[in-house]
């Protein structure tokens, strides 16, 4: 549907986004994952042709668009602050990209599709209000029901959700896949909420400086991450980070409690990838086990703190004064500073390349 | 350290009720966080305490000193801010010593403070870069370390991560979390993000419309809000709750007239609360999906929308009205569209009042 080759954009000094490849199925939600500045409004610019790339192709339905104006390109666009116009009535905001010169659709089924989508939205009894007289999550709803209203062939949204409070981020998600199962439109939707992104994604590309590290569905992304950064960004709570040195046989924090005694393989591993000694491991909060266990690796901390992040808690730990945290569902019954002991098994550590941010192993 | 007490503490802008007559303790060395909608008073109440607003009425005390005369200089106190307020032109370390350089503190012992801050923060390393050249995270850092070399006596805090990314924010809770425990400073932290306060607080004061809705520690808040809207707030997702009406005085109906069936206890329960109408509310954990009962007792129809994996946890989505709920799923994504039963186990339902919102 969309393809995206080996695009490449600079500001000035800035590379916003270098060499990136990506492809949309069609009706596929694909969403782009990163935190501010990775360069993914700027990448769904490209696709939307508001933006030339520096280098690269943007194909739309196999044919190739780099050339050609956002108008001509059967795309609509939903953007961050909306871009409503408030002199018009929620109506004629919905109705406004049917009545353009380069779609031809008369009134009766503009009329027809308007209310059609102001109902799925829950919007209809707002059509004469004027936009800027809407609370945040109407004016949400009335830019999704005009950008959805015109069903082009691929829709770009850009942190559709990120302005609206949490409660209401959490409806919206509901409808909006609701919405997509009944009219299969393509989404190419960017945003940096962890949350967002796994609730509506099929599949998630994780950028991070401008660079697209991995493409996966969120299950995947989460159980075999390419990177670190993809790592860091797809687990919420997000994955522990022990910075190790790789010295006789063994991964050692801080130069001498060794965390990981390595088989031969997986020293063969880190060999055949890196020459360099600084390693850092990966440790999911759910991989981490509070207590003992014959066969794990075990360890002794002092309590940090308990999170009551409602169904789970998220224990924190310091360890020779490094934090390590945890996940249970658990009742920890002990103070700050008292001894606690942890333990995870050998089989579920992540090993990255530190200077590369490289999986390892 | 200090102890706080705030007394029928109102700040008024025009009619505007900002902070409205509210009461408070909090104790040395506790971390608690005020946790709130926009609009809520937080941050107002936050600026009564340093003293950057005039307060309209009553009283704030530091330990057992009347301090609303006080200039903020004089509060012995420190306050970190959403947008840094640091230095961008100057090195690291300046911006550190600024306020110590202010008190003509020795050029030696400067150093010492600078070098103990920085490590506990972990910006040694940092300390001879511009402002200008770091990232967020580490700018919040800096600003952080200003605020504590001076060793004030109540850290203030105005949502310190909100221009942060999530995955900073995690990074700098856990930073924050490390340092407070270290250096025992009374802490008071405004934010209207849950999982914020939920993560940091001792105890967490949660606002509304100016006043104090409920004070209570991260687990009871969530375990069992006394407010209806502490029960919507805390916790992601939220809680559900459920319209109830009595019918002829005995029988319980949802709000839309559809059946729903209670034990017989927690019918005598509700009867014995309420002879008109009440919401129940119960977290989704509690709440659970069966296509077929099986000699179950609590328990409503519903159909499920769609199943959303969050945190790799399935919940499954129902709307009953307008209004969506949640409950759990055993498992995937199959089960959209199906109909069946929200099942839930006694101990967990709280009732409440739908006019005060408080529980009975």
């Amino acid at each position: 549907m969309l393809q995206l080759k080996n695009v490449s954009k600079s500001f000035g000094d800035v590379q916003a986004v270098s060499n990136l490849s990506l492809e949309i199925q069609e009706r596929e939600i694909f969403v782009l994952l990163g935190p501010t500045g990775a360069g993914k409004t700027t990448t769904l610019k490209i696709a939307a042709g508001l933006i030339k790339p520096d280098a690269g192709q943007v194909f739309i339905s196999e044919k190739d668009v780099t050339e050609i104006p956002p108008a001509f390109r059967d795309i609509s666009f939903v953007f961050e602050n909306y871009n409503l116009f408030h002199i018009y009535n929620v109506y004629d905001n919905i109705a406004f990209a049917l009545r353009s010169k380069l779609i031809q659709v008369d009134e009766s089924e503009i009329d027809k599709r308007v209310r059609a989508f102001s109902k799925e939205l829950h919007i209809e009894h707002l059509l004469d209000r004027l936009t800027g007289t809407l609370s945040g999550g109407e004016t949400q709803r009335v830019a999704l029901a005009r950008a959805l209203v015109r069903k082009a062939s691929l829709n770009l949204f850009d942190e559709p959700l990120s302005n609206l409070d949490l409660k209401l981020r959490e409806e919206l998600r509901v409808e909006f896949k609701e919405l997509h199962k009944k009219y299969h439109s393509t989404i190419f939707y960017v945003t940096h909420d962890h949350d967002s992104a796994v609730s509506v994604a099929d599949r998630i590309g994780i950028i991070y400086g401008g660079v697209l590290h991995q493409i996966d569905t969120p299950d995947n992304l989460i159980e075999n991450p390419n990177h670190i950064t993809v790592a860091t960004l797809i687990n919420y709570p997000t994955i522990n980070i022990i910075d190790c040195s790789f010295e006789n046989h063994s991964l050692q924090v801080n130069h001498q409690m060794p965390l990981v005694e390595l088989t031969s393989l997986q020293v063969d591993k880190i060999r055949s990838q890196t020459s360099e000694k600084e390693i850092q491991v990966g440790l999911k909060l759910k991989s981490v086990k509070l207590g003992k266990a014959p066969g794990n690796l075990n360890f002794s901390g002092k309590l940090l703190h308990t999170e009551y992040q409602g169904y789970n808690k998220v224990v924190n730990i310091d360890y020779e004064g490094m934090p390590i945290r945890l996940i249970t569902n658990e009742v920890v019954q002990l103070d700050y500073g008292e001894q606690i002991d942890f333990n995870f098994s050998p089989q579920d550590i992540f090993l990255f390349n530190k200077s590369s941010g490289m999986r390892i192993l | 350290m200090a102890q706080i007490r705030l007394e029928n503490l109102s700040k008024y802008y025009g009619k505007v009720k900002a902070v409205d007559e509210i009461n408070l303790e909090i104790m040395d060395n506790e971390f608690v966080v005020f946790l709130g909608p926009s609009g809520c008073g937080k941050t107002t109440t936050l600026r009564c305490v340093a003293g950057l607003e005039a307060v309209t009425g009553g009283n704030i005390y530091f330990d057992d000193r009347r301090v609303n005369d006080f200039e903020p200089a004089d509060r012995n106190i420190a306050m970190v801010f959403q947008h840094y307020a640091l230095y961008p032109h100057l090195k690291v370390h300046r911006n550190i010593t600024f306020p110590l350089k202010a008190e003509k503190m020795p050029l030696s012992e400067r150093k010492k403070k600078v070098k103990e801050v920085s490590e506990l923060l972990g910006i040694e390393n940092l300390l001879n870069r511009r402002i200008s050249e770091l990232p967020d995270g580490d700018k919040q850092k800096v600003a952080l370390a200003r605020a504590i070399v001076r060793t004030p006596e109540v850290l203030l805090l105005d949502e310190p991560l909100s221009a942060l990314d999530e995955v900073f924010r995690e990074q700098m809770r856990i930073e924050f979390l490390k340092i407070q425990k270290a250096l025992q400073v009374t802490t008071v932290y405004v934010t209207h993000d849950q999982r914020e306060a939920m993560m940091l607080a001792d105890k967490i004061v949660v606002m509304n419309d100016g006043k104090i809705v409920e004070t209570g520690n991260p687990k009871n808040l969530y375990e069992e809000p006394q407010n209806l809207f502490t029960g919507y707030f805390i916790g992601s997702p939220g809680m559900n709750f459920f319209d109830c009406r009595i019918k002829g005085g005995r029988d319980v109906v949802l709000g839309n007239g559809e059946d729903i069936s209670f034990s017989e206890t927690y019918r005598q329960k509700a009867l014995s609360l309420s002879k008109v109408d009440f919401v129940f509310g119960i977290r989704p954990e509690y709440l659970f999906f069966k296509e077929k009962l099986n000699g179950e007792s609590n328990y409503f129809k519903i159909k499920l929308v769609n199943v959303e994996r969050i945190h790799e946890i399935n919940y499954g989505n129902f709307y009953l009205g307008d209004d969506l709920y949640k409950c759990f799923v055993s498992n995937g994504e199959e089960l959209g569209g199906r109909e069946g039963f929200a099942v839930f186990n006694d101990p967990k339902i709280l009732f409440y009042d739908p006019a005060s919102g408080k529980i009975l």
